[in-house]
């Protein structure tokens, strides 16, 4: 395929250079500012912007959150995208389209919504927060409104690989004695693990990154419930660019080790034949 | 009990126990019921909470909430059309290409999804903000960017940016090149394919891509929030919109402007949904038949091999008297004859087709070695031989589809070698049939045509001839979906018939169908060649399929050229052991030549090809039909043999015997006539003679 379709279809200089012109000048471009921009503070005005103690506060309950909330997500979104490839019931198209709710909603909207459901007068708050559960403007608010956010992932990267799994292999397990649980835990469980990490990283990355839903779930207090991108437009409001940019490049290094991290996997993942 | 848990494990293995489903499901429900379905019904709630008027009044009352409505209508829909453009470069350069740092390339898409917007929107600022880069410049010029509709554009562009490149990759990937390809060899140019066959094609994923798109446009929020500045009435859209009137605790205010937003949500899902059914059902019938296809083939290629007898094969039942001293022809050609070397000329023929010294090779693998076959005009030539032979890359060559490393191709006497297939003027038939399926047979046929601009009443002239030609002329207005794969293939010869091209090639042309239409369509195929001499080239791994269409022969292996000739030329009268071997069964015997003769296990022949007296290896060929099976010996060369099967079935009887004195089994094959009058069962003792032997030297030439 390589060589030939070049020879023989056309446009491939217009669209790769196209393409790469609108990436280089709405992305790759407005990334290099920020890395310019930080790069006009020294280094230890540098660190003196990103490792504050807020600063630090703030990267340890954005990545905590995003973590929990992911790995919150990793047996629901398994079992989720079990019922919908193996467990027929009315309404699975439904179901199914609802999974992606999360995708299309608006995240200002999903911030409004769950702050209003766990305050103590809310749907659910009012019978959490006598248990001393606090859903809204707290830490477990951003745990939630990031579960919201990532289920997603998993389902969607689960469910086809679930989906195209043979019959002949538990077909195969089962001739060899095993028992439904055995075939789940020793063959199912191993060929659904890498989607399932993949779709885990992704939710994470996202989470790391979200900020218009938890924005209104917050309370947003500094050390207590503030998250970086909050920061980013702490320091931006009050004309602190520098500082910004810089905070701004600690996230940046974070998802892309996350998206490098991702890309790896899915190689790993492909020549081992899982896909 | 743990038995028959077993037994039903087998039966249904993917199956969980009733109660163990239910359980899931409950699960299910609950989580999503939970994080998702309460949220979204809590919306609509709060919305409507002072009833349907409050709701009327802080939308339609609220002249800042209609302003961020319209502004959201107007921002998001250009960022949209932006991606698209985008989308659709980007995935054609990835899907449809290979270059050097396509990896980089296609993870750099994936970038804005593991960027926070509110840092995107932070960068933006950095460029076009007051104290950034361009500012100075920009507030100069009088151009706002940021705090102002640009600004948001942007913003909400970089943030959407991979949606619509994401969603067709997989689909551009998934339908292949196939259709485009065939697109180009039927002449048609750059912006042709893409409307008429890669658009109709991709429209569905197209589509979901841009409601995808669209919906994350509209409710962007982080960095929309950073760029806006917040001026109400003029740079909040409808998530700042809802942002400013929670802040301001109005509670049915941002509720109801965030309804507006989640029926978008929903909507966008149910069209989501419908698209991703129709998307999936257009790959899931392609995948369908792309392994019907292969399934057929394997059943071919596993039925075909040893049981097929060409039919100049057939058993020389004239031959043999019984007391008859048999005559042994003894025909000799050294392995390193005239192949691949000069030109084969057909005295006094036209050429056709000229393949000069081509070469080609994909990294360390050599598909093509200093080949060159001259193919008469008019004449429909096989490309014949074993996978990896490199014969279907000398018909890709040959059409232009590849580019040779080396040596020329010339349509009579005219030099192609730089020309595109499109200006090659050749008919290729692709072994998948490549139809453009989202055409009826007959605009298939006429794709041709039209993308050569000829006329209306042309174009159906010559459609309707060609679908005659091809028997199919009532189902013109059926897409291919709706043919058998023997139709289907008619049609792609029609398609590749219709602008009558100098040159028509077939790539495997029955290798998808199933036996019986195989055989068909091949006798039809070689009365359509009589009708229209058109110059063909048409690769095949059956012999029998070469010896029953072609004129002529090319075996090929190893990316050389082994013999050129007419099928009687090739069966008969072979050049080496190779072409021998592959033509259909033989008896292979290892043994040596030295003076004068040939010494093979028992046998021993005269051989006087080979005088000298230095021993050289040898391998003796005899066909199962050039052996003899008598009760007596009947001369020195006879061969006492144990019956070991005797297969009465079919058109000649197959008899395997095991030769006594040096163990080794024959396959011979008797006339009807001859096994009756032989009347041999399995456990006789018989004897066994060649007819006809050939032997070739190894490494040896006169």
């Amino acid at each position: 395929m390589s060589d030939v379709n070049r020879r023989v279809l056309p446009g491939f200089g217009l669209s790769l250079g196209y393409a790469s012109f609108y990436m280089g000048l709405l992305v790759m471009l407005p990334l290099l500012a920020i890395v310019l921009k930080s790069s006009t503070l020294g280094w230890e005005q540098f660190a003196n912007a990103v490792w504050t103690p807020r600063a630090r506060a703030a990267y340890g309950l954005t990545l905590g959150a995003a973590f929990f909330a992911a790995v919150i997500n990793v047996p629901f979104g398994v079992l989720i995208a079990w019922v919908l490839v193996r467990c027929p019931f009315p309404g699975r198209r439904l179901f199914d389209a609802i999974i992606d709710l999360p995708f299309a909603l608006p995240t200002a909207v999903a911030g409004l919504v769950y702050s209003s459901l766990y305050v103590p007068n809310g749907w659910l708050g009012r019978y959490l927060v006598p248990l001393g559960i606090q859903g809204a403007y707290s830490r477990l608010a951003i745990v939630l409104v990031l579960t919201f956010i990532g289920l997603p992932f998993i389902v969607r990267t689960v469910q086809p690989v679930l989906a195209d799994l043979e019959a002949e292999i538990e077909e195969a397990a089962a001739c060899l004695g095993a028992s439904r649980l055995q075939t789940f835990w020793r063959v199912l469980l191993p060929t659904l693990l890498p989607a399932t990490v993949t779709g885990f990283a992704l939710a994470f990355a996202r989470g790391i990154g979200e900020y218009g839903s938890v924005v209104f779930v917050s309370g947003n207090m500094p050390f207590k419930t503030e998250i970086a991108p909050v920061l980013i437009v702490a320091s931006l409001e009050s004309f602190k660019y520098a500082d910004a940019a810089s905070i701004a490049l600690v996230m940046l290094a974070m998802s892309f080790s996350l998206l490098v991290a991702i890309n790896l996997l899915e190689r790993w993942t492909k020549r081992h034949g899982y896909v | 009990m743990a038995t028959s848990e077993t037994a039903i494990a087998v039966r249904r293995a993917q199956e969980d126990p009733a109660l163990v489903r239910a359980l899931l499901i409950a699960i299910a429900f609950a989580v999503v019921g939970l994080l998702v379905i309460v949220p979204m019904v809590n919306v609509f709630y709060q919305a409507f909470s002072q009833g349907p008027g409050a709701y009327w009044n802080a939308l339609a009352g609220d002249a800042d909430t209609l302003s961020a409505i319209w502004l959201t209508l107007k921002v998001a829909p250009t960022a949209v059309v932006l991606n698209v453009v985008f989308g659709l470069a980007a995935a054609w350069a990835v899907a449809r290409f290979r270059f050097r740092g396509r990896a980089l390339f296609t993870s750099l898409i994936d970038l804005p999804f593991a960027v926070s917007p509110v840092v995107a929107g932070l960068a933006l600022m950095l460029i076009f903000g007051l104290q950034g880069w361009l500012g100075a410049w920009l507030r100069e010029e009088g151009i706002k960017i940021v705090f102002a509709t640009p600004g948001l554009i942007l913003a909400t562009a970089f943030v959407t940016f991979p949606f619509v490149a994401r969603e067709l990759l997989p689909v551009m990937e998934a339908i292949g090149a196939d259709e485009e390809i065939a697109g180009v060899s039927l002449g048609a140019r750059g912006w042709q394919i893409f409307r008429s066959i890669t658009l109709p094609n991709i429209k569905w994923g197209l589509l979901y891509g841009v409601i995808l798109c669209n919906a994350r446009a509209m409710g962007e929020f982080g960095a929309v929030y950073v760029v806006s500045g917040h001026i109400a009435g003029q740079t909040d859209t409808l998530p700042l919109r809802v942002e400013k009137l929670f802040q301001e605790y109005n509670t049915v205010g941002s509720f109801a402007a965030a309804s507006l937003l989640s029926s978008l949500a929903l909507v966008t899902l149910a069209i989501k949904t419908t698209l991703e059914w129709k998307t999936r059902r257009d790959l899931a019938s392609r995948a369908r038949e792309a392994a019907g296809e292969a399934v057929a083939a394997t059943a071919l290629q596993s039925a075909t091999p040893t049981t097929a007898q060409s039919p100049v094969a057939a058993p020389d039942t004239a031959a043999a008297p019984a007391d008859a001293q048999p005559t042994l022809r003894l025909v000799q050609r050294d392995n390193a004859s005239d192949a691949g070397g000069a030109p084969h000329r057909q005295e006094g023929a036209e050429v056709g087709i000229s393949i000069r010294n081509v070469s080609k090779r994909f990294g360390d693998f050599t598909a093509l070695d200093n080949v060159s076959i001259d193919v008469p005009h008019g004449a429909l030539v096989a490309l014949l031989g074993p996978s990896g032979s490199g014969k279907t890359t000398l018909l890709r060559i040959i059409a232009g589809l590849e580019a040779a490393d080396q040596g020329s191709i010339h349509y009579e006497d005219v030099d192609t070698t730089k020309r595109s297939p499109r200006d090659r003027n050749v008919g290729f038939v692709f072994q998948h049939y490549a139809l453009f399926r989202h055409m009826t047979v007959f605009d298939n046929v006429a794709f041709p045509l039209r993308v050569r601009k000829w006329k209306r009443a042309e174009i159906e002239h010559r459609v309707h001839e060609l679908l005659r030609l091809i028997q199919l002329d009532n189902l013109g207005k059926q897409v291919p979906g709706q043919l058998s794969g023997g139709q289907r293939q008619r049609v792609a010869l029609a398609r590749a018939l219709a602008a009558s091209p100098k040159v028509l090639l077939l790539d495997e042309p029955f290798g998808a169908l199933d036996a019986k239409v195989r055989a068909e369509l091949r006798q039809w195929l070689r009365r359509l060649h009589d009708e229209i001499h058109v110059t063909s080239v048409f690769v095949t791994h059956d012999q029998e399929e070469a010896f029953e269409v072609s004129d002529r022969i090319v075996v090929m292996n190893h990316g050389h050229v082994e013999q050129i000739g007419t099928p009687e030329e090739v069966f008969e009268h072979p050049a080496n052991g190779f072409v021998m071997d592959f033509l259909g069964n033989v008896n292979v015997f290892h043994g040596r030549v030295e003076g004068g003769r040939a010494v093979v296990g028992g046998l021993d022949l005269a051989y006087p090809e080979y005088p000298h007296h230095e021993a050289k290896p040898a391998t003796v060929y005899v066909r199962p039909h050039e052996l003899e099976i008598d009760r007596y010996a009947a001369g020195p060369s006879s061969l006492r043999a144990e019956v070991l099967r005797v297969n009465p079935a079919g058109a000649a009887v197959k008899v395997e015997l095991m030769v006594r004195d040096f163990g080794v089994p024959l396959n011979v094959v008797l006339a009807p006539e001859r096994y009756g009058q032989l009347q041999i069962r399995a456990g006789d003792d018989v004897y066994v003679f060649p007819k006809r032997v050939r032997v070739f030297v190894q490494d040896y030439s006169i």
